[in-house]
């Protein structure tokens, strides 16, 4: 058996039971203690915590790329920056809705996604890895030029949206527990996706795609719908971001933010929605703490990533 | 003034595609012949300059030289040992992970050593001064050098993969790993040889670039990702691939951040974005690369 840390082992093909009572109960929890926490702490833990699940989102509608579907991106990146530059135009524009930017931030994303999918999809392994990464390093070099939304600098988002008219997400509380919500929804559409009958496709053609193709599914299809709802979710989860620190820069596609995704998903293995989870949590807590007694903290993340690839725990296997 | 100002881009673009080609050496082979993605090439590449111009500024440029040299392909000796040996047989997504998190090791150890500052590359006086090359067009010493440098190691290792029996050995293990090391041959330390010739020609650009640009820490993933472009354009494991692409791409991305600039925001972007249109051109055109069948 290959010791690859994507392995049938870890997410095997299985159109199951869409919720168990364990996995429902545990992302309640999860959900629950998160907003109370948001009431609870003070401003800046409530940053942080908001952080740590607006990525989230991104980082599961990657999980779902390239753990379930077997597609390799090195490019998502350009998805949470075309997010947040939507959430900044809007909120530039005087249009302060929450529902109108979410709507707005996922069809840019499904168009960018169809557009971008249907061009790197036909290749495989490392051509893939390139190609995604060619589409990132574009969408970086494009929102680099935009000088009338800062240019290399990016822009800042001045104004939070509104649920309804006057009622505004301006407290970092409030902004916070959407992300919480929104995540938690997010999470809930994965799981739901993965152990649908689409899911087993994702699964098996990521496994064999002439055994996929076969049985009369089109694996390219398959694979071109699991990237479109990764991008969708990185968007939202990019619109967050720029919504929590205010600020939307292009720094967000570049490569390096994309590697860093794709070394969280793989930190938080693939069979559970909340292993991703925590391993966004180490990851903004381990450069917070890290931060106060030293600014190497990307080598502490570097040593983290090294050992979890040269020694591979085996993850737990889905319920 | 325009064919002036053209010629002298056009020696700009192949400087730099040659400098490519020295860093896109390593990065094919390794990728040809051992199967591996290394995103650490870049890593070696910042290595070999910082190496090289600290003990060049206490002991002058010759020890300077050979130690960014040596100290690279001591350091890519150890790294191969204990890291790439265990990623060579797993998935690209493993390398990639694995080789990240060591580009990002390299990175923060050069911090903690040099500090953020960028370090001070000095070339050589006696190339400080220009050459007239063609009517008018007065062209800096150095690049000349460093391009005469760059075909000469470009020749050397043509020679070595052509004409000798290692080299016969490492086009044998691009074209197939498993027949070579079913012949007997001693892959492990085929492997090491490679990796170190790769990383040694990478800090060979390191630290002729190293004037030419500022070396700081990250200086290499730029380099990198145009390399990786090489590659695609290319075809893994392709020597002639290797070296058209990059003087391709060098002309190529030299040209357009010229000449293209000269239309504000939207001319720049473009001149960023055309190398990555060529790579995802010939990814749908010819999956395989330029040069590989």
């Amino acid at each position: 058996m290959s010791s690859d840390l994507i392995t049938r082992r870890t997410a095997p093909v299985a159109a199951g039971r869409p919720f168990t009572w364990r996995a429902s109960l545990g992302l309640g929890a999860v959900l629950a203690a998160a907003i109370v926490a948001m009431l609870w702490l003070d401003p800046y833990s409530i940053k942080l915590l908001a952080k740590i699940f607006a990525l989230w989102i991104v980082v599961l509608g990657l999980q779902l790329l390239i753990t379930h579907a077997g597609v390799l991106s090195l490019g998502h990146g350009a998805f949470v920056a075309v997010g947040a530059y939507v959430a900044g135009l809007l909120s530039l524009s005087g249009a302060h809705s929450l529902w109108l930017m979410l709507g707005a931030v996922a069809l840019a994303c499904i168009a960018a996604g169809l557009l971008v999918g249907a061009a790197v999809l036909r290749s495989q392994g490392l051509y893939q890895l390139m190609a995604t990464l060619a589409v990132a390093q574009m969408a970086y070099y494009g929102l680099q030029s935009l000088r009338a939304l800062g240019g290399d600098d990016g822009f800042a988002l001045t104004i939070r949206p509104s649920i309804l008219g006057d009622w505004s997400l301006e407290s970092d509380g409030a902004l916070g527990c959407a992300a919480v919500v929104l995540a938690g929804v997010c999470a809930a559409l994965a799981t739901r996706l993965c152990r649908s009958e689409f899911g087993a496709y994702m699964q098996s053609g990521r496994d064999d795609e002439r055994r996929l193709a076969s049985l009369g599914v089109n694996p390219f299809t398959v694979k071109l719908v699991a990237f479109v709802v990764s991008a969708v979710f990185a968007g939202l989860g990019g619109a967050m971001l720029a919504h929590l620190s205010r600020f939307a820069s292009p720094q967000l596609g570049h490569w390096l933010f994309s590697g860093e995704l794709m070394v969280l998903v793989v930190l938080g293995g693939a069979a559970t929605r909340l292993g991703p989870l925590l391993a966004c949590a180490a990851l903004v807590l381990l450069q917070e703490l890290l931060a106060q007694y030293t600014d190497h903290w990307l080598l502490a993340l570097g040593l983290l990533v090294l050992v979890r690839v040269l020694w591979p725990v085996r993850g737990r296997a889905q319920p | 003034m325009s064919l002036i100002l053209l010629v002298e881009q056009l020696l700009n673009g192949l400087q730099f595609g040659l400098m490519l080609f020295l860093l896109s050496i390593g990065v094919t082979l390794i990728f040809g012949v051992m199967g591996l993605v290394n995103i650490a090439h870049g890593s070696l590449f910042m290595l070999g300059a910082y190496f090289g111009f600290s003990v060049g500024e206490r002991w002058g440029p010759v020890l300077g030289f050979a130690a960014g040299l040596a100290g690279a392909a001591a350091v890519a000796a150890a790294v191969e040992f204990l890291v790439m040996r265990r990623l060579y047989r797993r998935s690209h997504l493993d390398q990639v992970l694995g080789t990240f998190g060591l580009m990002l090791v390299c990175n923060e150890l050069v911090v903690i050593f040099w500090g953020r500052e960028p370090l001070l590359a000095a070339m050589p006086e006696w190339l400080s001064g220009s050459v007239p090359v063609f009517g008018e067009l007065r062209y800096p010493a150095y690049r000349l050098a460093i391009s005469a440098v760059a075909v000469l190691a470009g020749l050397g290792v043509y020679l070595l993969l052509s004409r000798t029996r290692v080299g016969m050995l490492v086009r044998a293990g691009a074209d197939n790993r498993t027949m070579v090391e079913a012949l007997g041959v001693n892959i492990d330390a085929l492997f090491t040889a490679v990796f170190v010739l790769g990383a040694a020609l990478a800090a060979l650009a390191g630290l002729m670039m190293g004037p030419l640009i500022t070396v700081e820490a990250g200086v290499g993933e730029p380099l990198l990702i145009l390399a990786l472009a090489v590659i695609i354009i290319g075809g893994a494991g392709s020597l002639k691939g290797c070296m058209v692409a990059s003087l391709l791409i060098g002309v190529v991305d030299t040209l357009a951040r010229a000449y293209l600039s000269a239309f504000g925001g939207g001319g720049r972007a473009v001149a960023g974005m055309v190398v990555y249109w060529l790579m995802l051109t010939v990814l749908l055109v010819r999956p395989r690369g330029l040069f590989v069948r």
